[in-house]
């Protein structure tokens, strides 16, 4: 997903694979093959992202770092429109729950769902994923609050009142 | 905003959401605080934000 297309995806296990076979006796002393290759994968990801954004400069980065649409979510008073609802705590372990999450994650915007993943999924922190892509923590901030007040409203719809 | 210690529902979310990246001013946290006690909306928001962290951590492993 943070990378956009399967090809994209493809070349990056790829590069991942062939990293792994010249690096094979750093593999020495590591416990686990899957959390090697796996951070390795994740720097293959960030190259591929840093290489992307190059190449196509902040493709829409200003449009999505404003919260103006985000301003519809909520009244005049500052209320929620349609006030959060209480999510079952199972959902975690709700096939239905994760299998909407991954459509919601697939609606939002490139470069808030490449921001909002590198966060919560890679596990970077803010201020690497700002340096990596570019853009301040102030932006970052917007995107990561852009990220979650949408998949949680896709999440309400699209999963919780079904 | 009646007072300045009242936040909105709208300042409330943001600062949920920044509040996961970075330690807030006590100032805001405590506004946050007392936003919280009085607003089931933002106290459901706030339990979603950290639900989405745990899921979305382990998204792919689970496959």
């Amino acid at each position: 997903m943070e990378l956009r297309s399967r090809e994209a995806a493809e070349d990056a296990v790829q590069e991942t694979l062939l990293a792994a076979l010249a690096a094979e006796s750093s593999f020495a002393g590591r416990s686990n093959l899957r959390t090697w290759l796996t951070g390795i994968l994740k720097h293959k990801i960030v190259d591929t992202i840093r290489r992307t954004s190059r190449e196509r400069p902040l493709e829409g980065v200003d449009g999505e770092a404003s919260v103006e649409d985000l301003e519809a979510l909520f009244d005049e008073t500052g209320h929620w429109r349609e006030p959060p609802q209480a999510w079952p705590e199972q959902a975690l372990q709700d096939k239905q729950f994760i299998a909407a999450l991954e459509r919601c994650l697939e609606l939002l915007p490139a470069r808030t769902g490449q921001v909002f993943l590198m966060r919560e999924h890679l596990g970077f922190e803010t201020a690497d994923i700002c340096k990596e892509l570019g853009i301040t923590p102030t932006h970052c901030w917007v995107l990561l609050y852009r990220a979650r007040v949408a998949l949680r409203d896709c999440l309400e719809k699209g999963w919780l009142r079904r | 905003m009646a007072t300045p210690l009242k936040l909105t529902c709208k300042e409330a979310s943001r600062l949920l959401s920044q509040a996961m990246e970075a330690k807030l001013p006590v100032w805001e946290q405590a506004r946050l605080r007392l936003h919280l006690l009085a607003c089931d909306a933002c106290t459901h928001f706030s339990r979603q934000l950290e639900l989405l962290r745990r899921a979305v951590a382990r998204l792919i492993d689970d496959r």
